[in-house]
């Protein structure tokens, strides 16, 4: 029971598909819920964390493919050195917050 | 002079602000280096786009498995049985059967007990006095007529040898059941300030129908007081309160009430066997009484 009690705890803390609100309603009581319930619920938001996972890691892996390819055509048009550098923080800025968002948008 | 003024600028100006409109890079590289990032944007878009869509629709079917999920354990917990494995308390037990078995929640079942027992005791009581006043006035054994003045309009024997008296018994009965249930619906009407209650039922209404007419078949005329305690009793607004209280009991209450309304439902959309059933009831009672009556003018014609 007690396992079965901080594995609910954990999938709802961490879940990526809750928003705070909703955590602090589940996790207020969690002793209340029948069994079964907590360990259903527990693997539905460990399963979607899982998909959010990995959809984050496939977008960023094809987002860094993408900045791999830009960097060459920058070097393929001699762009000055100041100007792709900017050019490539500003991509990567860009590249880490749309990584996120396509997980959990 | 010229010269050093240009060199301190050179390499380090690569456009020039003209005012209005769009400033133009003078720069090859950069424009070439900006056509190239924003083609880079499109693709990131290009691959974003799309899985944040996909996103989306997990999280709304996520959410929608969670739903089912709840649903299933309300559902297997919706039972009082399956509640009562978990609190063990009886009382509650028989709370929460009563209201899976009756479909809703009735509070004050010991108040509506006594409230509709006093009801049916007074509507009773009613129909009592009714038959008692009929009884020692116009249908005394020595009144021999009904009338006014010469006119005879009713005779009557001590034998009742033409059946007028018990005719006239009949009909009394079902005039005085039916003041009683218009009384008690206009007590419901002034109480509830409704116009469209009633407190007698169809199924109440029919049973007392049959039941009067039944009672007045089966019961031996030189049983007076079973006769008049059965005539007090089956009248409409008894009947009603009758099944409102046994209704207001617990559990098997909740049976009784599924069972008053299911013959109310039938009646009142005139389909099942029940209103046929009553028909047949009726028309056989009457039919039965009149073969009665043949046959004791026929023993008497041949005797």
């Amino acid at each position: 029971m007690k396992h079965d009690i901080s594995d609910f705890i954990h999938a709802v803390s961490h879940s990526k598909l809750l928003n705070r609100e909703q955590k602090r309603e589940l996790l207020e009581h969690p002793e209340a819920l029948p069994e079964l319930y907590r360990m259903e619920l527990a693997i539905v938001l460990h399963k979607y964390d899982e998909r959010a996972r990995m959809r984050e890691d496939e977008v960023r892996n094809r987002m860094e493919e993408a900045t791999k390819r830009f960097v060459k055509d920058l070097d393929r048009h001699n762009i000055p050195d100041d100007v792709k550098s900017e050019l490539l923080e500003k991509s990567h800025k860009h590249v880490a917050s749309l990584a996120r968002q396509a997980a959990t948008s | 002079m010229a010269e050093n003024y240009s060199q301190q600028y050179r390499g380090k100006v690569s456009h020039v602000y003209l005012g209005e409109g769009k400033a133009e890079s003078l720069n090859p590289e950069v424009k070439k280096a900006d056509t190239l990032y924003n083609k880079h944007m499109q693709e990131l878009f290009d691959i974003v786009a799309p899985e944040a869509a996909a996103e989306r629709i997990d999280a709304v079917n996520t959410q929608g498995d969670i739903a089912v999920k709840t649903a299933e354990v309300l559902r297997g917990k919706s039972t009082a049985w399956q509640q009562y494995k978990e609190h063990k308390n009886i009382k509650q037990f028989i709370n929460d059967l009563d209201t899976e078995w009756r479909g809703r929640e009735l509070p004050h079942k010991l108040e509506r007990f006594l409230l509709f027992s006093v009801m049916g005791g007074f509507y009773s009581g009613l129909d009592f006095a009714t038959d008692f006043v009929a009884d020692t006035t116009f249908l005394r054994k020595d009144v021999g007529r009904l009338g006014v003045g010469k006119l005879t309009l009713v005779s009557l024997d001590d034998t009742d040898s033409n059946g007028n008296r018990k005719a006239l018994k009949a009909g009394w009965e079902m005039l005085s059941d039916k003041l009683i249930s218009m009384f008690s619906d206009k007590s419901v009407k002034e109480a509830t300030n409704r116009d469209d209650v009633e407190f007698v039922s169809p199924i109440s209404d029919a049973l007392a129908s049959v039941g009067n007419v039944i009672a007045s078949i089966a019961t031996p005329s030189e049983k007076r007081g079973v006769a008049r305690f059965l005539n007090a009793v089956i009248n409409p607004g008894t009947i009603e309160a009758g099944f409102r209280s046994i209704a207001a009991i617990p559990v098997v209450g909740a049976k009784v009430e599924n069972m008053y309304i299911a013959l109310n439902k039938q009646l009142l959309k005139g389909e099942g066997v029940l209103p046929y059933g009553f028909e047949v009831a009726l028309s056989m009672l009457a039919a039965k009484e009149s073969q009665k009556k043949n046959v004791e003018l026929i023993k008497e014609h041949v005797g």
